[in-house]
């Protein structure tokens, strides 16, 4: 018996009734406390700022940014593509890791797909940060070709946004009308958001038979969405003629190291949310240690497409795309290219492999790291290649041989981060942070006495 | 600053020589005659001086006649580089077999004398269907990846369109299971 | 309203003033030829060719153009009969930059973003390094036209690749996707055109605006017109030489050529054919060259 239990308990299935599961993960709904209030208030400024910063944009034009010809993408894109990499994690954790029947994930699931929700909504709000002529963004609708890559993207980031918003509205139905049923002091909006937002469920077993059957069709279909949400992201740069782009490699590349960044972000938030939420017993020290083995598993995967899209051109040193390479293992860039391959990615592989560190204030640093690391390899990504034209730059602006981001482009980045982080704070607070429902059913089905 | 000089002094040089023939022109005409033989095209040109109205003076013998197929924006020059007449006044050119014309292999031929010390700046032209016929260009562009989007590639529309079709159904057949499952 | 009707108006005047003016001088011209009369109007310009023949050139040719906008629908078809081309003489530039300043003018442009560059290229260590004048190659296989997603930039019948700036959203992509960094970008509020009251065109690309993409576009409202564009007429050594390919012809103004026998007699090539973008724009070797290279004043070179 003692045994089982650990064992249950290990996995984040604690072993207590479902009053007191409902009451643990349910608690913090409700009036907002002092800190969460704080934190709110300084994603506000945040934003105001990036909004500030946007306003002026919009009335001097893209002249405020660093970007010019030549160097015509800037931050707002390697953001997008960040963000775009972050939102695969929804499809990761509930969708490959439920259909590869690893339980212990379950209480993961809704973390990540309030993220990937949140990544997708900043990703879509950036490619039009990055636009000229945002005034005309239904010409992408009246218009459209769909000859055309980005095209491709935006239909695909429509149809990811959907595939996400339903995986976490249809796992939340059961949680929603328990909040419905179970809170008592909630205001009166509360309450009739939940009642809306239950779609009139009362718990019975043909509407969880039915769920289940809309959890894994809805599972399966978000790989093929995701992947593709990235591969056709990498095909933004794939499918033009500039060296450091002009590679196969690419789609596999990018989605690798969506996955990587994903966990990490994960394991941020497992910290955070256990942290503020009170949550120690159900996530546990081994959620860390799986997470970190997932993020090693990962970060050797990438590390590999990283080796295939550098070994090649390093080899060969073909003409600018070789001046390329030069630029970024000695060069001007090499110390952020070598910051992010060693700090960002080798490091974390050997501290993660060592079983004793896989706890979660290690685990937290690294995935730190890693994120930190997978922002700046995006930079790596789109500016360095745009500043390797075929033809030489000449008789041009000094300023137009760098990029060193203005305040505004680091100002609406940070909003852009900022606002990730209110959708995912604001989520957190209205809705249970763990799947309350699966988290019950998971114990039932180890125990079955408990029905 | 040779150069410079150097220029200057041609083109003082060139103010000269044009202030010297327009001193002394004297009206000349040319004839042209078109004939085809054993497949090649023939330009015979004639140059004459004019004698008061009438065209038929005296035809001008060891004078260069410039041969020139119009285009577009200029002359295309034809024959060999200097084309002077025999002592009839008479030069013969072979019309370059693979010219273009428009549509209907039209080409417009002139024959002109220019710049030259004692005639008058003179020319004629003559049209004739000489040209190799323009292959009427098909307007509209056939499908292709850089075609309009109403023109893109028939595999692509029917890709994209049956993955949009494929990803969407499912979508509406889900959202049809939620609106079932609140009417249970 | 109305203010607009009345524009619109003195425009119809003045056009059928222009046109009935037009015809009026065609036919003096061709009443005055009959008589055999040397008809030559206003002043002459004296200029030298790059072998060295000196040519006459009436002022009026050279005179600043007045732009005639086509509408969209026009402009997005190109001209029928036309497959216009480009052949640059590598051997004959000296850097002279006198097809930027012309086409700044023409097309109301600000030093930062030139539709021409001239580039220093040095194919290999031993060889001289020469001059490359370098604007949109206008390809057949245009990777900018594929990869925009609304159509703003389009191939015509007539090998133009244009830009429509009030349908284009500013994404650059089109900027990224071009090997030959042929484009600019409108990053600030361009320099306003002054007395400029035409509507706007994509053959004309005037006025630019804010935000939109913008490059070198053959001049199309010229052509329509059977004029060079003022980059081919405003060089001094007569590099770049223009036509249309199925006449077969090309011009730098005063001399011309069959663009097959120039292409084939000094092997002409087109700037990194094997991308397959299948440019429209020729190259000549820098062999035989008419000056010896020298250091211009580039800035960041």
């Amino acid at each position: 018996m003692d045994n089982i239990i650990t064992k249950l308990e290990n996995i984040g299935v604690p072993v207590k009734d479902d009053d007191r599961i409902e009451n643990d993960l349910m608690k913090h709904i409700g009036a907002p406390g002092r800190g969460i209030k704080f934190w709110v208030f300084v994603l506000l400024i945040v934003i105001l700022i990036g909004a500030f910063a946007y306003y002026r944009q919009l009335r001097y034009g893209l002249i405020v940014t660093a970007m010019r010809d030549y160097t015509s993408w800037g931050i707002y894109i390697s953001n997008f593509v960040f963000f775009v990499a972050v939102s695969l994690v929804g499809s990761l954790v509930s969708s490959i890791l439920r259909l590869s029947k690893a339980t212990w994930a379950i209480p993961l699931n809704r973390i990540s797909e309030i993220i990937a929700v949140a990544a997708i909504i900043c990703a879509s709000v950036t490619i039009i940060i990055d636009m000229g002529r945002p005034d005309r963004f239904f010409n992408i609708f009246i218009y459209g070709r769909i000859q055309s890559p980005i095209i491709w993207d935006v239909i695909i980031i429509g149809t990811y946004l959907v595939i996400s918003l339903l995986l976490l509205f249809v796992s939340l139905l059961p949680d929603i009308a328990a909040c419905r049923d179970k809170l008592r002091d909630i205001p009166k909006w509360q309450r009739r958001f939940y009642t809306y937002f239950a779609f009139n469920w009362k718990n019975k077993p043909v509407q969880f038979e039915s769920l289940k059957k809309i959890t894994a069709i809805l599972g399966i279909m978000v790989i093929p969405v995701a992947f593709a949400i990235h591969t056709i992201t990498s095909w933004l740069f794939a499918t033009t003629w500039r060296p450091g782009w002009d590679s196969t490699n690419l789609g596999p590349y990018f989605v690798s190291g969506a996955f990587m960044v994903g966990t990490a972000i994960i394991i941020v938030a497992m910290y955070f949310i256990r942290k503020y939420l009170k949550l120690n017993e159900y996530i546990t020290d081994r959620h860390f240690d799986n997470m970190s083995k997932l993020l090693v598993l990962l970060s050797l995967v990438y590390l590999y497409f990283n080796i295939n899209e550098y070994l090649g051109p390093s080899f060969k040193m073909v003409g600018v795309e070789g001046e390329h390479i030069t630029e970024l293992f000695l060069g001007s860039y090499a110390p952020l290219y070598w910051f992010v391959q060693i700090v960002g990615l080798i490091l974390p592989i050997i501290i993660l492999v060592i079983t004793p560190l896989r706890k979660p204030l290690p685990a937290l640093i690294v995935s730190f790291l890693v994120i930190i690391g997978a922002w700046l390899k995006r930079f790596l990504i789109v500016i360095p290649s745009l500043q390797h034209p075929y033809l030489p730059i000449q008789d041009v602006d000094e300023s137009y041989l760098h990029y060193n981001p203005t305040w505004e482009e680091w100002a609406i980045t940070a909003a852009t981060f900022a606002g990730a982080l209110l959708i995912v704070t604001i989520l957190i607070k209205i809705f249970p942070v763990l799947p309350i429902w699966e988290i019950k059913e998971e114990r039932k089905a180890y125990k079955p006495e408990f029905k | 600053m040779n150069t410079i000089k150097f220029c200057m002094f041609l083109a003082c040089l060139a103010v000269f020589i044009s202030l010297k023939a327009q001193a002394e022109n004297i009206p000349a005409t040319i004839e042209i005659k078109l004939s085809e033989e054993d497949g090649k095209k023939n330009i015979t040109a004639t140059a004459y001086e004019s004698a008061g109205d009438s065209i038929s003076g005296n035809p001008i013998p060891e004078i260069d006649l410039y041969f020139y197929v119009e285009r577009s924006f200029s002359l295309l020059p034809i024959g060999d580089v200097f084309n002077t007449t025999d002592e009839n006044g008479e030069v013969t050119v072979e019309f370059p077999a693979d010219l273009p014309g428009d549509t209907a292999g039209n080409v417009r031929i002139i024959v002109k004398i220019q710049d030259s010390d004692t005639y008058m700046n003179t020319e004629v032209a003559k049209t004739i269907n000489w040209g190799i016929p323009l292959n009427s260009i098909k307007t509209g562009n056939g499908r292709s990846l850089w075609a309009a989007g109403a023109n893109a590639p028939i595999t692509l529309l029917l890709l994209v369109n049956s993955l949009i079709a494929a990803a969407w159904g499912l979508i509406f057949f889900i959202l049809f299971k939620i609106y079932k499952i609140s009417k249970m | 309203m109305e203010k607009h009707n009345s524009s619109l108006s003195e425009r119809r005047n003045f056009l059928k003033l222009f046109a009935a003016g037009g015809i009026g001088a065609i036919a003096l011209k061709n009443i005055l030829s009959f008589f055999n009369v040397k008809f030559e109007s206003g002043e002459k310009i004296t200029a030298l060719t790059p072998d060295g023949k000196l040519v006459s050139v009436l002022k009026s040719q050279v005179e600043t153009h007045v732009h005639h906008p086509v509408t969209q629908k026009v402009a997005r078809e190109g001209i029928p009969g036309k497959k216009f081309v480009l052949v640059v003489d590598l051997a004959r530039c000296r850097n002279a930059r006198k097809c930027i300043e012309a086409c700044e003018e023409h097309h109301h442009l600000t030093p930062d973003r030139p539709f021409i560059k001239v580039l220093k290229v040095q194919d290999n260590p031993r060889s001289s390094p020469y001059w490359m004048p370098k604007k949109c190659f206008q390809c057949d296989n245009p990777p900018c036209v594929k990869v925009c997603p609304v159509g703003a930039t389009f191939k015509r019948s007539d090998n133009i690749v244009l830009i429509d700036n009030e349908r284009c959203i500013g994404c650059r992509f089109c900027m990224a996707a071009c090997p030959y960094s042929a484009r600019v970008f409108n990053w600030g509020e361009p320099k306003p055109v002054e007395n400029y009251h035409e509507p706007y065109s994509p053959e004309t690309s005037v006025p630019s605006r804010k935000g939109t993409v913008e490059k070198c576009d053959f001049c199309p409202d010229m052509l329509r017109e059977n004029k060079l564009p003022p980059c081919i007429t405003s060089c001094p050594n007569g590099v770049l030489f223009f036509g249309n390919a199925l006449e077969d012809s090309v011009t730098n103004g005063s001399e011309t050529f069959r663009l097959s026998k120039l292409l084939r007699d000094k092997a002409g090539y087109r700037y990194m054919d094997d991308l397959g973008t299948q440019p429209n724009v020729y190259y000549l070797p820098p062999v035989d060259r008419l000056f010896p290279f020298k250091e211009g004043d580039q800035p960041n070179s």
